[in-house]
Parts: structure tokens; C-alpha cells; sequence
């Protein structure tokens, strides 16, 4: 019998949005019989809410499998999750850097997208043997045979043998299964090494503390040891070990090439960091593991309570959020015209909506969230670098010698009818052109140079709609480039109104704030006098609009059978008012905060 | 006895006019038969409910139009009304008349000796170009013929209707509306700013139009202020929002439903308020009456007010008569000091300039008559 190493079988699953990552795990799960057909409600991998609806993964979740190979013998696939979005590269990476391969999951008709790409990248990285599954090949639009052949031409990968699945339809899962145990290796690793154990998920239990997840790559684990984590040189004890079947399930320890979790009294998330390395206190391995680096939030934004007295309660949630997510970073500040919040950092657009709208939904808070910002550099006269994420921040012009935005490269797979209208598109958010090559006939690849502050005001939304969501779109965090860089204010009533600033480039000030004005004029309602809105750089006014006053709001007519119906109408409009923000004297709704960054017509 | 007011409603129109969403059928003259013997039905099976405990001391019969249907239909509407319930020998009873020439002198005549004592008529506008544009069905004569035939008839308190507020409507067509009313020397005028209602013809063509009937408001305003001006010159007092009457006229049964007392609604899409609950009959004219001859009753639901929506509602609808909020009223029905428990809510709307307070009311101000809902809301908990 060969030694449970062998038999060991460590993976991931990775794919495009929507070409059915979390539906594949779920069959595999299901037909593992970890967890019966019965008590699996759909997807039980994407656990929040907010995962299902959006059909994406936020956190990871790992569970492990039992499975009776064709060769007779009893194999333990762990199956480690991934985010499956561009603001959680990183922590994809981290996932992979734990297994020994990925399954590949490619929609049979919709083929190679941007983020299967950039997923495979990432598993060559990591040195990962890639196993493709063509899934959905029960949808009438299901073009195996070309897709196979985009796999082999596009990503050059060998497609011999590649399972044909309906995960929806739970059709020839049995293959996947044996191809994870034919096709990826087991894990190395030496048991009698000191210990090195990949972190790469932890979140917090209140009665345990941190649960670490982790991957063992040498050594061994168990109860009682002393550990130290590499990079932060913190030291805890260990109170116990397990593995994730249904649930966590203890055991007495954990072994070279073994996925599992252990927990040791930990109170601060932040003490786990993804990516990081632990080894023993005493007989500490020498290096770490490579590629540990620091999250930096790449966008940032203020949060505020809607109403100012449940200041409190916001401060609560976001750390609750906190505890399970070490890259939602925050800090208190101060607006003039919103009061007290606090100065938020995401990974990225998508990981800002998705906490904006746990804040809301989960701790049922109305918040009203600033205009985004990218971190700029600014160099100061006297030759010091400031980084700046808000706009009110920002030195005085006298000070500044010069400023610095970041760059990321984009790649966006699109149908070749839409090359010309998303060129326009990249060339209008300042792009660099890099380069297009053809997947095939009907569809390329496109690689632009864009700033990161073009991306986050609704480029995807923008990409979207102009290529009737087929495009797709990858994108990394190139370098800082020096730009021409200016501070636009939005003045309502007279007053500048500090959750509203932004930075913008010289070229495109004008026309956005021309935009926001009008964007503003249609989003705030008349109110019992005249409201000028204005756009400003510096002292001077470059655009403006005004808020006609209301001349009356008044139920003219009122009769007994209307009592009802106007007493609800009344309650409407209260109800209305309520999700209105004082700035000075105007009334100004949650959603006219949202709308400036909703300019792409 | 305890007083109580009854509504009756009439949904028969020959046309709807532009602006209208309250229930009406138009092209329904089958329906008007069994409509009447339904009503009639449901009217009888009240007797028991109010017989006894309650004397009628106003009746409303609304529409609609009543005087689109056969004199005979409210000659027997009425006999019944007062062969089923003790209505006050004082009773204010009052009918809308809609004046394009349906009646003649004789059916004036016919209604009065049927015991209704008060009419309503539509004038809307005294300018034939706008009555056109509005959809009304008659013609400035048509009205003068009609009230002319009232007055002969006998009818000594007339309310004559205007509406105002239509895009790009001359405000010097409504003077001359507003003249001509005061010339006519009714009782009684009540003058509507328009409320643009949706799913009506007017509403889709400005929004075809592509106009905001806001962009109207400014004028609305000035045709408001004209109104108030010219009448309360001629001794006609505003007494609500949107009423204005001689000395001793005042709509007794609008009262009521602005003091929230009780009255019952007959007929279809009819409002009921009666032992703080609000019940009303379905919009849908067959359903009515095959309800009332299944069941006796075409109630489609009731809703039951706790004692802080009769307590808002009592504020949001005593807003809108001249002498507010009575704080001896208000304690009386409450147990509580208006004063002391909207402290807040009345001491930013007296800042705001909308709301004044004196030792006995707090009523709206010339502002907050403008902004009547501003003020209402505030009041409102929910």
C-alpha cells in the first residue's frame, strides 16, 4: 500500500465568472458523499448571501473529498476554492500556491474568457498541472469541438481526454474525479523537515479565535506546538488541528503535503496574513516560502452613516467585516459635510461594492460612500512623497512639484465587431495601446496601458454595455506614471462639498466636471429655494447648473376616500427624506454619491 | 345619537376628462341599472348598523357625474336613504352636477323636491378654449344655463368648481375664470391646483411632450395667490386649502372628513371610516355588483388604525383647514398636549416659516400652504 502522501490529491478550481466553478464543486462534493444530496443546499462552497447572488466567491472555503478510484485505492482530494475575481489575485495566487494542480473549468459556448486567462497564468505560475473540463455541454449553444480547440490554440494546453461535463446536470462527473487523480501529483514534501506551512485563508470563529487554513509543506503540526509566523514574527500555541470535511473535524495532527486548518488562541486576523509562512518557535525552518507580499488596498473611498448617530454601530460593522477579511482596511475621518465615518481600502471596485453592500444588507445600515480614489503619489517641492487616497488630503498646488498615478494593464477578450467602439472606449479613458492578437475569428484579445483612476469610474460598466456584456476583463497593477493631475471640487449651495472631490487629469477635468453637474442637477430633487451646482479646480468655476426651487408640494384636493392613499403618499415621501444626507441646507439623496461614478451614458 | 355623513358614489361619466383618475366608467350605460338596484341593496343592509344609534347629518352624492344618470335613479336613491336612516331634519345634502346640459330646469326641480338642498358644479374653467383642452364636455353656456336652472330650481347654496395650474395656462384666462365665478355670486368655490395623476390621458401626452409639470409650479402659484386674493375680497373666506365660502357656507360635509369623523361610503371604490377603522368596496364596477347580490357587501378590505395613525391622521387632515390644529380638540380626543408631544416637529416647522402657533391653534402659513405635504410629513412616525 503506498504511503498516504501519494494519495493525497490537492486542487483548485478555476474559471471564468459564470462558467460554473461553484456548481462543478458542488457535484463533486455530491457525488464524493462528504455531504449528502439531501442537506446540500446549491453551492454550498459561496456561503454568504451575497456570493450566491452575484454568483461569484468571496471568501474561500476548502473542504476535503473521499474518493474510490478506478484503481481501487481510497484518495483524499482537498479542494481548495478561489475567489474567482480580478480584486482577489493575490489571494487566488495564495490558493494555488497550496495545490499541486487546478481543474480548468471552460463554459462549452462561451469559451477562453479574460479571467480564464489570467487564472491560468497565474496556475503556470505556481507550476500547476492544468486539468481542463469543458462544463455546460448540455446547453443547445454548446460548441465542444471549438472550444477544445481555442484551449489547445489559446492557452496551449492538451485537451486529449478532457472530461465533457454537465455540471448542472450532474453528467460525467465521474470523470473529472479520475482525471484529478490520474493527472495531478501528489504533493512532495519532507515530514521529517522543520515545519513550513502555507497560509493562504484564515477568518475569524468569536469562541476560537482565527481559524488559519493551511497547506503543510514540510514537516508536521499538532497540538501544543509553539508556532511563529515568518513575517510577522508573532508566536502562538497551538490548541488545535483538523481537517475540513463537513465542518471542521480535529485530528491529532498535520502532515507534509496535508490541507488543513489549525487554531491557537489568535485574536487579530491581521497576525495571519495570507501568504505568510509558520513554522515551529524552536527549530524554525530557515527561509520562508516564497512569494509572501503585502496587500496594498488599491482603492479607496470614505464611509459614512446616512444618519450620524449610528456612527457607532458602522464602526461595529466594519469591524466585524474586518475579522474576516484582513484586506479591508480603515480608519476614522472626518467630512466637512458628512460628519464622522471612515476612510475605507479595497482591493479593488468589486471588493468595495461588496462591502458597501454587506454594511447594508447584513447590518442593515444606510451609508452614504465618497467618490472613490485611487492612492496618487505627490511629490512635494521640498523633494518628500505623500501617497494620497482623498482628494481633500491633497497639499496645496504651491507645494506640489509634480504627481504620480497608478497604471495597470488590461487585457479584455471582446467579439471582433466591438474592437473599434472599446478602442474608443480605452482611448477616451487615456489608454496606451499595446497590442490585439485573434483567439479566433470571431473574437481577440486586446492589451491596453490604462490609469487606474479611468478603470474605477465604471469602466467595466462601460465595457459592458458597449459590447453587450460579452467583453471581459482582466487587470494588474503595472507602475506609477507621472501625470498631470488636478483636484476637481463640487460646490452645492456655494459650499464645496468634501465627499464629492476627486483627482482627475488635467485633460478630462472639464468634461467631468461638466458631467457631475449635470449628473447632480438630475439626481437632487427641488427642494424650497434655488440650487446652484457648481465644478471647481482651484478658485475657479468650470461648470454649473442649478436645482430649480420648488414653488409647492401640496395634496390640492382631499376627500374622505383619499385618506388612506395620501396618508401612504406622505409616508413615501417621509420614508424618501430619510434617505436623504443634509449638506448645508440641501437635501441630498444616497444615490446622488453613487451617480457621479455612473458617467457612461 | 351620534352623527355620522354618507357618501355616494355614481362612476358613470359620458366621457372622462383629461386630467380624472377617480373611478369612472365611461360607455357604461348597461351598468347604470344594475349599479342602482346593487347600491340600493347595499344602502338597505346598513339600516341595522346605523339605524338607532346614528343620525345622517351629511350626504355627499359624488362621482362621476349624477346628473349623467335618470333624475328618476337619485329620486329613488334618496327616498330609500330616507325611508332606511334617521337623517337630520338640518342635513346639509349635497349632489355634483356637471354642467353640459344634462339638466333642465324640471330635473332641478325633481332634485330638490328629492331633498337634496346643496350642489356642486363643475365649472372648471370659464374660457371654452380650455375647457377643450382639458376634455371637459361643455361650453361656458352651457354652465350659465345650468346654473341658471339651479337657482330658478330653488338651490340657495351652489359650490361652482375651478381647476388651475395646467401647462402654459394664461393666468389672465384665469382671472377672468375667477371673475366670472364671483360674478355669478354662488355660496361656494372650491379651486384645485391640477394634480398631474398618473395612468391619465394628460399625464402620458406631457410626458410625451417631454414637459416637467414643475416647470408649471411658478405660475400655479401665482393663479393660487389671485385666487385667494380675489375671493377673500368678495367675502369669500378660505376655510381650507382649497375652499373658499361665504359666511355660514362652508362644505359641512367636507368638514367632517378634514375633522376625521365618521361617514360611510356606498358604492363602488367607496371609502367607509367608522369606529377607527377604514374599510372601502372594489374599484371593479362588475365585482361590486355581483358582491352586493352574493353577499350584501363588496368590502375589499378594512384597515383597522391604531391610535398613532388617528392621531397623524387627524393632524395631516386638520393641516388643511384654516384654523389647524385645535389643541382643545386634539386633547380631548388624545389625552395629550399637541403642543408638548410634537414639540420638536412644531418648534422646526415654526422656524422653517411654514407652521404659526397661537394660544388655541397651530395652523399653516401662507408659506406652508405651499408646502402643505412638508408639513404634514413631519408628523408622520413611520
Amino acid at each position: 500500500m503506498p504511503n498516504i502522501q501519494s494519495r493525497i490529491r490537492n486542487f483548485s478550481i478555476i474559471a471564468h465568472i459564470d462558467h460554473g466553478k461553484s456548481t462543478l464543486a458542488d457535484r463533486l462534493i455530491e457525488a464524493t458523499g462528504v455531504i449528502s444530496k439531501r442537506d446540500m443546499v446549491n453551492q454550498i462552497l459561496d456561503t454568504m448571501e451575497l456570493e450566491r447572488e452575484r454568483g461569484i466567491t468571496i471568501k474561500l472555503q476548502t473542504i476535503r473529498l473521499i474518493y474510490h478510484a478506478k484503481d481501487g485505492y481510497e484518495y483524499y482530494l482537498n479542494l481548495i476554492d478561489t475567489p474567482g475575481h480580478v480584486d482577489f489575485t493575490y489571494e487566488v495566487s495564495r490558493s494555488l500556491a497550496a495545490c499541486e494542480g487546478a481543474v480548468l473549468v471552460v463554459d462549452a459556448s462561451q469559451g477562453v474568457e479574460a479571467q480564464t486567462m489570467a487564472n491560468v497564468y497565474l496556475a503556470l505560475e505556481n507550476n500547476l498541472e492544468i486539468v481542463p473540463v469543458l462544463n455546460k455541454i448540455d446547453l443547445p449553444s454548446a460548441e465542444p469541438q471549438r472550444v477544445l480547440k481555442e484551449i489547445e490554440d489559446v492557452i496551449g494546453l492538451d485537451t486529449e481526454n478532457t472530461p465533457l461535463v454537465s455540471a448542472k446536470e450532474g453528467k460525467n462527473i465521474q470523470d473529472v474525479l479520475e482525471a484529478i487523480v490520474t493527472r495531478i501529483p501528489p504533493p512532495k514534501g519532507e515530514i521529517s523537515s522543520p515545519l513550513k506551512a502555507l497560509i493562504f485563508d484564515s477568518y475569524y470563529d468569536s469562541y476560537r479565535g482565527v481559524i488559519v487554513s493551511l497547506r503543510i509543506m514540510d514537516g508536521q503540526v499538532k497540538t501544543k506546538d509553539r508556532i511563529k509566523m515568518m513575517a510577522t514574527g508573532k508566536c502562538f500555541e497551538v490548541d488545535e488541528v483538523g481537517l475540513f470535511l463537513n465542518g471542521l473535524h480535529p485530528t491529532d495532527k498535520l502532515s507534509a503535503g496535508e490541507v488543513g486548518y489549525l487554531t491557537a488562541s489568535i485574536k487579530n486576523i491581521g497576525d495571519t496574513a495570507v501568504g505568510d509562512t509558520i513554522t515551529h518557535e524552536k527549530n524554525a525552518a530557515l527561509h520562508p516560502l516564497p512569494g509572501y507580499k503585502k496587500v496594498n488596498s488599491m482603492v479607496y473611498c470614505g464611509i459614512y452613516p446616512l444618519d450620524g448617530a449610528r456612527y457607532d454601530d458602522l464602526k461595529d460593522a466594519l469591524g466585524k467585516l474586518n475579522l474576516n477579511d484582513a484586506s479591508l482596511l480603515y480608519q476614522p475621518e472626518t467630512s466637512a459635510v458628512l460628519g464622522f465615518g471612515f476612510r475605507c481600502g479595497f482591493l479593488g471596485l468589486l471588493h468595495m461594492e461588496i462591502i458597501q453592500q454587506r454594511l447594508e444588507r447584513e447590518f442593515k445600515l444606510d451609508i452614504v460612500a465618497t467618490v472613490p480614489s485611487v492612492v496618487y503619489h505627490v511629490i512635494l517641492t521640498d523633494g518628500t512623497m505623500v501617497d494620497v487616497d482623498n482628494p481633500t488630503n491633497m497639499p496645496p498646488t504651491v507645494k506640489i512639484d509634480y504627481m504620480e498615478e497608478p497604471i495597470a494593464s488590461a487585457t479584455m477578450m471582446l467579439p471582433v465587431e466591438y474592437v473599434g467602439p472599446i478602442m474608443e472606449l480605452c482611448q477616451s479613458r487615456r489608454g496606451i495601446y499595446l497590442g490585439m492578437h485573434y483567439i479566433d475569428e470571431t473574437r481577440v484579445v486586446l492589451d491596453y496601458e490604462l490609469p487606474l483612476n479611468e478603470i474605477i469610474y465604471d469602466f467595466f460598466d462601460a465595457l459592458k454595455s458597449r459590447t453587450k456584456g460579452y467583453a471581459s476583463l482582466d487587470y494588474q497593477i503595472k507602475h506609477y506614471k507621472r501625470s498631470e493631475l488636478m483636484k476637481l471640487d463640487i460646490l452645492l449651495n456655494g459650499e464645496i462639498v468634501d465627499a464629492l472631490s476627486f483627482i482627475v487629469h488635467k485633460e478630462k477635468a472639464y468634461e467631468r466636471g461638466r458631467k457631475i453637474a449635470e449628473k447632480l442637477k438630475n439626481e437632487i430633487p427641488r427642494q424650497m429655494f434655488e440650487i446652484p451646482i457648481q465644478a471647481a479646480i482651484g478658485g475657479k468655476i468650470i461648470a454649473r447648473e442649478t436645482v430649480k426651487a420648488m414653488r409647492k408640494d401640496v395634496l390640492s384636493k382631499c376627500y374622505g376616500g383619499d385618506i388612506s392613499r395620501k396618508r401612504k403618499l406622505l409616508e413615501k415621501q417621509k420614508e424618501g427624506k430619510k434617505k436623504m444626507r443634509q449638506i448645508g441646507k440641501v437635501q441630498v439623496p444616497q444615490e446622488a454619491f453613487l451617480s457621479v461614478l455612473k458617467l457612461d451614458e | 345619537m351620534k352623527k355620522i355623513s354618507l357618501y355616494i358614489h355614481i362612476p358613470f361619466c359620458k366621457k372622462k376628462c383629461l386630467y380624472c383618475d377617480f373611478v369612472s366608467f365611461e360607455n357604461a350605460r348597461k351598468d347604470i341599472a344594475p349599479y342602482f338596484s346593487a347600491l340600493y341593496k347595499e344602502i338597505k343592509a346598513y339600516k341595522t348598523i346605523l339605524y338607532e344609534e346614528y343620525t345622517i347629518d351629511t350626504i355627499f352624492i359624488g362621482g362621476g357625474t349624477p346628473n349623467y344618470v335618470e333624475v328618476t335613479y337619485i329620486e329613488e336613491l334618496m327616498k330609500i336613504i330616507f325611508d332606511t336612516f334617521d337623517v337630520d331634519i338640518n342635513a346639509e345634502i349635497s349632489m355634483e352636477v356637471n354642467p353640459c346640459g344634462y339638466s333642465s330646469r324640471e330635473d332641478f326641480i325633481r332634485y330638490k323636491k328629492a331633498g337634496i338642498n346643496r350642489l356642486s358644479i363643475g365649472l372648471q374653467s370659464a374660457s371654452d378654449d380650455m375647457l377643450k383642452q382639458i376634455g371637459r364636455q361643455h361650453h361656458l353656456l352651457d354652465f350659465e344655463n345650468a346654473f341658471q336652472a339651479a337657482r330658478e330650481a330653488g338651490f340657495a347654496n351652489i359650490n361652482i368648481d375651478l381647476i388651475f395650474g395646467f401647462y402654459n395656462q394664461d393666468i389672465n384666462e384665469f382671472r377672468e375664470s375667477v371673475r366670472y365665478v364671483i360674478q355669478r355670486g354662488c355660496e361656494h368655490v372650491s379651486c384645485y391646483s391640477l394634480k398631474l395623476e398618473e395612468d391619465t390621458p394628460l399625464y402620458e401626452s406631457y410626458m410625451e411632450a417631454g414637459i416637467d409639470i414643475e416647470d408649471a409650479d411658478y405660475e400655479d402659484r401665482e393663479m393660487y395667490r389671485l385666487a385667494c386674493q380675489m375671493l377673500e375680497q368678495y367675502g369669500y373666506k378660505q376655510y381650507e386649502l382649497s375652499n373658499y365660502a361665504k359666511e355660514g357656507y362652508e362644505c359641512r360635509h367636507n368638514l367632517n372628513y378634514w375633522d376625521t369623523k365618521e361617514y360611510i361610503g356606498f358604492g363602488v371604490a367607496a371609502h367607509s371610516y367608522k369606529d377607527n377603522a377604514r374599510f372601502y368596496n372594489t374599484s371593479d364596477i362588475g365585482e361590486y355588483i355581483q358582491s352586493i347580490d352574493t353577499n350584501g357587501s363588496a368590502i375589499e378590505d378594512i384597515e383597522q388604525l391604531d391610535k398613532i395613525t388617528q392621531e397623524e391622521e387627524f393632524i395631516i387632515m386638520a393641516l388643511r383647514k384654516k384654523d389647524g390644529v385645535e389643541y382643545d380638540e386634539f386633547k380631548k380626543r388624545f389625552g395629550e398636549d399637541f403642543l408638548i408631544k410634537y414639540n420638536k416637529e412644531i418648534e422646526y416647522l415654526c422656524e422653517s416659516g411654514l407652521l404659526i402657533t397661537d394660544r388655541n391653534n397651530a395652523f399653516l402659513s401662507e408659506e406652508g400652504k405651499n408646502f402643505a405635504n412638508i408639513s404634514m410629513m413631519e408628523f408622520i412616525s413611520k
